[in-house]
């Protein structure tokens, strides 16, 4: 049974024993007052005196009216004493009549209202005075050991029913007494059964949680008691065993801390050894040192008078150098010519170059145009008249060949044209078509196909239309020349304008299918005199031009390629910011 | 008396058309093309007493040309004049191991390229 229903069970028990006692108290009283012959004593006994005192009573005081009107003089005294002695005899007539007869009181008011009362009221005082003393008194005093007789069997009964009533009172008093004992004590033993029911275990329980406590964790503690002990000692023993292993794991960790402590104590200790060496070796250098720095403060010493020496020297040689200065500013100025020389002398080699397929270009539509004529003239030998339409065709071939060879003259006189450095607004697209126009019959004659990968509407940059067309001429020129040593078959040159919004720069890229530049050749190609060409076919110079070109342009060459994959040349040039209006 | 026909090769339609008009109205009878890819099948349908051949063409040039007819007993023997706008050395030594009977260089007077024209188809 659970502890809690044990308690309601054992508070009930109490509640019902003091109940019961309650009601036998009540009971008890209720006996006392109502079935017992003593309470009907006690009434009967006032009855009695009840039934037997009123005559006297009467008598006595019937008596000492007798005597007051024996003493009063005055006849309106007497009839007042006169009617209150008559009002009293009626009264007692009327409480008497249902009653034995009173024969002394009886004879009382004859004598009194027959004999006395007329000699009072003849005025025979003195003889009325002795009726009442012969006849009267003794009747009085008569009554009068009645009352003294009533009083003493009055106060008899009462000592009685007194004795009574104590004796009935304490044998209930004993009859509460050992049932209120007989309640308390069975309460008594239910609460000490119930605590040692509770209080044991609990004790255990206590004694088993300060070992664990403690860290013993070997005792189990399962009771066999199913109510919330029960329980609680299950849970214990739980949360014991959950405890033991992890104490045992605990036990496990302190001791590899302890073995780890050891070492570290080891190892510190060698450190410290360590240290102090290191102290010591360190204390030694730090000596070695501040000799050293001694002996520097003298080298510093001797250097600052040295530097004195030579601040003299330098002011001789400043102003030799200035003469010097302006010997390297006119030889810097003959470079830049010679730079600007070079390229020219460049441009004219790749005009020799071009020569070739110039004159091949110029050749073929000069010979149509002179076919024609020839044919012309032919034909009017033997004719007489004729008509215009008869030669319009040939005509026109002639009109268009002869524009051929302008078109490519004027490319050639524009490449050619010394470079004054003449920047202006220029698009990309035209350079390669202009280098194209030039180049392309021989390239198409080689085999080398053309292919243009132009942006359409491209941002201009601002260049020098002759050192642009040099640079791209030396980088196709390089093209054709690696496809040519790749094989006999030809291949393909992509020219590509491209413009990058995020870097603000306009690109042009020439890709080849030739021969490829190997990896460390790559790194040497802007260097000048640089070639891998069999001599006499290259001067080395042509990269390092074109290099020198696009840094004065602003802008800025790459070359990729792979040996045996072809090559890319891309130059890249700021685009010209288009002023706001 | 049957026309003598001559086969011009050359990829320069000016040049091409041009001359064939003037060999037209000089009496023969011309064969053109302008893709030398083409030229030997062309030349060997039809059958000429002379080749007039451009050197520098591309894909296929003048002298791959020579090899080939040079290769065919059909056309080894038919004469062949060479016309070039631009003229190498190295070009000519090889032409001639090849077996041309002369060479001109473009632009050419018309009356000399006749007068050569003649003179190959009679030695013949």
């Amino acid at each position: 049974m659970k502890i809690k229903t044990r308690l309601f069970f054992i508070a009930a028990l109490c509640l019902i024993g003091f109940a019961f006692f309650s009601f036998s108290g009540f009971v008890a009283l209720d006996f006392i007052k109502l079935n017992r012959p003593l309470y009907k004593q006690i009434v009967r006994g006032k009855d009695s005196i009840a039934d037997f005192l009123p005559p006297p009573k009467y008598i006595i005081e019937a008596y000492l009216l007798t005597f007051q009107m024996l003493d009063e003089r005055s006849p309106q005294g007497i009839s007042r004493l006169l009617k209150d002695s008559l009002r009293l005899k009626r009264e007692y007539l009327e409480r008497q009549q249902f009653r034995l007869k009173d024969f002394p009181a009886e004879e009382f008011f004859r004598i009194r209202d027959e004999e006395l009362m007329p000699l009072l009221l003849s005025g025979q005082v003195d003889k009325a005075r002795q009726l009442s003393g012969l006849k009267l008194k003794p009747i009085y005093e008569l009554h009068r050991k009645h009352i003294d007789r009533l009083a003493a069997i009055a106060r008899e009964m009462n000592e009685r029913a007194e004795l009574y009533g104590r004796k009935i009172v304490s044998q209930l008093s004993l009859f509460l007494f050992i049932l209120g004992l007989a309640i308390v004590s069975a309460s008594i033993v239910l609460l000490f059964h119930l605590f040692s029911q509770i209080t044991i275990p609990l004790s255990k329980l206590t004694q088993a949680v300060r070992k664990i406590t403690d860290g013993d964790f070997s005792e189990s503690i399962i009771m066999d008691a199913k109510d919330e002990l029960g329980s609680l000692s299950k849970n214990i023993e739980s949360m014991r065993i959950s405890l033991r292993s992890s104490s045992d794991s605990l036990s496990e960790e302190i001791a590899e801390r302890r073995q780890i402590e050891n070492e570290l104590l080891l190892a510190r200790q060698h450190l410290e050894q360590q240290v102090k060496l290191r102290t010591t070796q360190l204390q030694r250098a730090n000596e070695e040192l501040n000799s050293e720095i001694q002996e520097h403060k003298q080298a510093q010493e001797r250097i600052n008078r040295l530097n004195e020496d030579m601040e003299l020297r330098i002011m001789e040689r400043t102003s030799e150098l200035r003469l010097v200065n302006e010997e390297l500013r006119n030889a810097y100025e003959k470079l830049k010519t010679t730079q600007a020389q070079l390229v020219q002398s460049s441009k004219m080699a790749s005009l020799g170059q071009l020569a070739g397929g110039v004159a091949h270009e110029i050749n073929n539509p000069l010979t149509g145009v002179l076919n024609n004529i020839q044919l012309i003239k032919m034909e009017l030998a033997g004719k007489k008249d004729f008509k215009f339409d008869d030669f319009r065709n040939i005509l026109d071939t002639i009109e268009e060949s002869a524009l051929r060879c302008t078109s490519i003259i004027r490319s050639l006189l524009d490449f050619s044209h010394s470079a004054k450095e003449e920047f202006a607004p220029l698009s990309l697209n035209d350079i390669a078509e202009k280098i194209i126009a030039l180049i392309g019959h021989e390239l198409k004659l080689g085999n080398i196909v053309i292919e243009r990968q132009f942006q359409d509407e491209l941002p201009l940059v601002l260049g020098d239309s002759q050192l642009l067309q040099q640079a791209v001429f030396d980088i196709i020129s390089n093209a054709q020349w690696a496809i040519r040593s790749k094989s006999g078959q030809g291949g393909l040159i992509t020219i590509k304008t491209e413009y990058e919004p995020q870097m603000s720069i306009v690109s042009l890229s020439v890709s080849d299918s030739g021969i490829g530049i190997s990896k460390e050749n790559l790194q040497k190609l802007f260097e000048p005199f640089f070639t891998t060409k069999p001599i006499g076919e290259g001067t080395g110079l042509g990269l390092a031009i074109v290099y020198s070109i696009i840094k004065k342009h602003s802008g800025n060459i790459e070359a990729a390629s792979e040996l045996g994959q072809g090559a890319t040349f891309k130059i890249s040039l700021p685009v010209l910011k288009k002023e706001r209006v | 008396m049957e026309k003598k026909k001559i086969f011009i090769v050359d990829d320069d339609s000016a040049v091409l058309n041009s001359l064939k008009e003037l060999l037209v109205f000089s009496g023969f009878e011309v064969g053109t093309t302008q893709n030398p890819k083409e030229a030997f099948k062309e030349i060997k349908g039809f059958g000429p007493h002379l080749i007039l051949l451009d050197l520098l063409m591309p894909h296929v040039g003048g002298l791959e040309i020579c090899e080939m007819l040079n290769n065919d007993l059909q056309t080894r023997d038919m004469p062949v004049i060479v016309i070039s706008a631009l003229i190498k050395e190295a070009d000519i030594k090889k032409a001639y191991q090849l077996g041309i009977v002369g060479y001109i260089t473009k632009p050419y007077d018309f009356q000399n390229l006749l007068h050569e024209i003649n003179k190959a188809i009679a030695s013949k």
